[in-house]
């Protein structure tokens, strides 16, 4: 076999494995598939090669006592659909808890939104069939519970097929809920906890109010990319949400890197 | 043949021999009357000719001809084997008085080829006696007319069996005066309470709804099998078929499907439906066949389905459809293109889940937090009005406020801690407050209506930010009662 066979066969090979993903290749260039979906945070959305990939699925996690409500998920994925356009498919168990003022805060305005109230077995059959409706943009499921392999598989080809965003909210009764973090098909896994804000003014606690939101963002996996770990300020605008990473050094980046584990904490200044 | 000049009549059975259940003002001119033996009227008209009775046929015409009817009135029922109840309340005026009305009632019926009489009055049961036993053809009783203007007629205008009014005849309570007058509680232990209910629904003394035959223009479309069938296959392609006869025909008349009721016949005479709604007019049929499709599974076959019906029972109006010609994959054209259009995808999720389990958020002019978000039908694109984001407002909201223990160290300060389904939390900053008014329009003494609240954003020492609120302003005890309450989270 010669040389030039070799790498023919290797090309031949490479590119069945790509179909197979059916995923753009990331350096294919942008003209391949849609733009992704920036997060306007240049130094997350540089880590991700300009942002979330659309057609794919994106799961997002809570940290202790919020894995229950899944507050800052829910933010942050209102942050998310808040920089692109479309209609939005938010699919809530029992009780719907979203607050639409609260959305139209962080940026999202509620008209958008096609709300559904399922039972918490629908979740995933009615996640699935909104991704496979023609002109969704993004689907919201808040999930509670375990998320199998072959569920999140199906969820992932829908995805691909449709080219719709699909966001998993996992929420869970247990605060320190490990079938969370067990593998799935999903192309990035994120983990939102709250950390200490530094207050209204930065260095004197005597001054009443409360400052920007400190959340580390955490990306726990992400397909053909590498994980990740930031500390953001999530600023409250009136009329949108400003997320800005904390330059690294600070006290509170360190106290974030304890908090986000052993994760490689890629504070970027 | 038939021939008109010869007298008609039609026959039946007793159960003992051929009788005559109907004859022609010829053959009445001659002798012969219903009930009456055949044999014997054939001896009286030698020509006679003889039909056979078709009581199911006629029920059938008489329900159409009450249909007929509908110009006239929209509510209409065939009356016994003979007759047709119009409710004419507030119809007369549109046709020219009730003495005119008739007349064109008589008229419509004379094209049809058709003899009758026709009476109106206070009452269906006072109408149906002047009708068949009054002295005109068109009989008009004025409204609140008296009563005794019934007394004349005989009491086979009661609708009574021909036993009972036999039996009146006998004991010389021939007239419906007579009855009236005669002292109640006898009549009722000698001839049961029927005889004093007809007599009190024709004086109007009880009332008496009549049931009004459907408009007939409802679209649908039915398919009867020589081999029943069972397997959603089959189901699937019958409703494909059915589905298309009744969309062409929506589609002609530029209306759209908002509920369709999906009966399955089977083979034991019983009868299973399968009812889906959808968010706005439709008249796609891959979109209704697919909705319909998705419902199969809850049909159970038994022994199998002999015949399957699509009635569209509820459509409406859509707005004209540019008919997409030689389009490839547009041969249907859609109500409403404007958007990206989710009603899809909304009516399968509806049918599924409940339609009250779709919905797109609206705003309510209120600032009650828990109020302000009403749910309106998905149907509806984009929730309408505006929303605001000029104060922070929490991402989720607990549906309703739950109270919280809390460390407060003054009135006016947030508190140090607070404590929330068994779990404390330490405040670690603070800011507020802000204070927002209750519903002002609706009592103070709802129970959901607070009339001052104090919220606070608070952040625990791990940084998690929740929005409570303090029940009153603090200084009048009219504005509250001092409690605290968890309601939100950021």
């Amino acid at each position: 076999m010669t040389r030039t066979d070799r790498t023919d066969m290797l090309e031949r090979l490479r590119g069945q494995i790509a179909r197979m993903e059916r995923q753009a290749a990331p350096d294919a260039g942008l003209g391949d598939g849609p733009a992704p979906w920036g997060l306007a945070v240049p130094e997350i959305d540089r880590h991700l090669r300009g942002g979330l990939s659309r057609g794919a699925v994106h799961e997002v996690i809570g940290q202790g006592g919020d894995m229950a409500l899944a507050v800052l998920p829910a933010r942050f994925v209102a942050h998310v659909l808040g920089k692109g356009g479309g209609p939005v498919v938010w699919i809530g168990t029992g009780l719907f808890d979203v607050h639409a003022d609260g959305l139209a805060r962080a940026g999202v305005d509620p008209g958008r939104l096609l709300c559904v109230a399922a039972g918490r077995e629908d979740v995933l059959a009615v996640c699935e069939d909104s991704v496979r409706a023609r002109g969704v943009a993004a689907v919201v499921a808040e999930l509670e519970g375990a998320l199998s392999l072959t569920a999140s598989r199906r969820l992932q080809l829908a995805a691909e097929g449709s080219g719709a965003t699909c966001f998993l909210i996992r929420r869970s009764r247990r605060p320190d809920d490990r079938t969370l973090f067990q593998p799935t098909a999903s192309a990035t896994r994120w983990r939102i906890a709250a950390l200490p804000s530094v207050g209204a003014i930065a260095g004197s606690p005597g001054v009443r109010g409360v400052g920007a939101a400190r959340w580390s963002v955490d990306l726990l996996r992400c397909r053909g990319g590498r994980p990740g770990s930031w500390i953001v300020e999530a600023g409250d605008a009136p009329d949108r949400l400003v997320m800005a990473a904390v330059p690294a050094g600070r006290a509170a980046a360190a106290a974030a890197c304890a908090v986000a584990g052993p994760a490689a904490c890629h504070a970027v200044a | 043949m038939l021939s008109p000049d010869r007298p008609l009549v039609t026959r039946s059975h007793d159960g003992r021999r051929q009788v005559i259940a109907a004859a022609d003002p010829a053959a009445r001119a001659r002798g012969v009357v219903p009930g009456q033996p055949l044999a014997q009227a054939q001896a009286l008209v030698p020509d006679l000719q003889v039909l056979e009775a078709d009581p199911d046929r006629d029920a059938a015409d008489l329900a159409r001809l009450a249909g007929r009817c509908l110009w006239m009135s929209p509510l209409t029922a065939p009356d016994g084997p003979d007759g047709i109840w119009i409710d004419a309340s507030g119809c007369a005026h549109l046709h020219g008085g009730e003495p005119a009305m008739l007349g064109r009632l008589l008229d419509d019926l004379g094209r049809l080829g058709l003899s009758g009489r026709v009476a109106i009055a206070d009452t269906p049961g006072a109408a149906h006696a002047l009708a068949r036993h009054g002295r005109a053809r068109l009989a008009v009783l004025p409204a609140g007319a008296a009563e005794t203007l019934l007394d004349s007629l005989p009491v086979e205008a009661l609708r009574i069996a021909g036993a009972t009014a036999d039996m009146l005849h006998r004991l010389g309570l021939g007239r419906i005066g007579a009855v009236r007058t005669a002292p109640r509680a006898p009549l009722a232990r000698r001839f049961g309470p029927l005889l004093l209910t007809r007599l009190d629904q024709m004086l109007g003394r009880v009332a008496e709804p009549i049931r009004p035959v459907l408009a007939p223009d409802l679209v649908q479309a039915r398919r009867g099998f020589v081999e029943p069938i069972s397997t959603p296959d089959a189901f699937r392609i019958v409703i494909d078929a059915l589905v298309a006869e009744a969309c062409t025909a929506l589609r002609r008349r530029g209306e759209g499907a908002r509920r369709l009721d999906l009966l399955f016949e089977r083979v034991d005479g019983t009868t299973r439906s399968v009812r889906v709604g959808t968010a706005r007019a439709v008249h796609d049929p891959a979109h209704l066949g697919r909705l319909l499709a998705e419902r199969i599974e809850s049909v159970e076959p038994g022994f199998g389905v002999e015949a399957m019906r699509l009635a569209v029972t509820a459509a409406e109006r859509c707005g004209p459809v540019q008919d997409g010609g030689a389009w490839p994959g547009n041969t249907w054209g859609e109500c409403g293109k404007d958007e990206p259009d989710l009603s899809v995808l909304v009516d399968r999720l509806a049918n599924r889940l409940g339609p009250d389990r779709v919905f797109r958020l609206a705003p309510v002019a209120t600032h009650v937090p828990e109020r302000r978000q009403r749910r309106v039908p998905a149907g509806r694109a984009g929730g309408g009005g505006a929303w605001s984001a000029d104060w922070p407002r929490p991402i989720r909201l607990l549906p309703a406020p739950e109270p919280v223990r809390v460390t407060a160290l003054l009135p006016d300060h947030p508190p140090r801690a607070f404590t929330w389904r068994g779990s404390r939390h330490a405040v670690a900053q603070a800011d507020g407050p802000e204070r927002i008014l209750g519903e002002w329009w609706r009592p103070a003494t709802d129970a959901d209506n607070d009339r001052v609240r104090e919220y606070w954003i608070v952040e625990d020492r791990d940084g998690r930010r929740f929005w409570l609120f303090r029940r009153g302003d603090g200084q009048h005890a009219w504005s509250g009662d001092q409690g605290w309450f968890l309601h939100g989270f950021f």
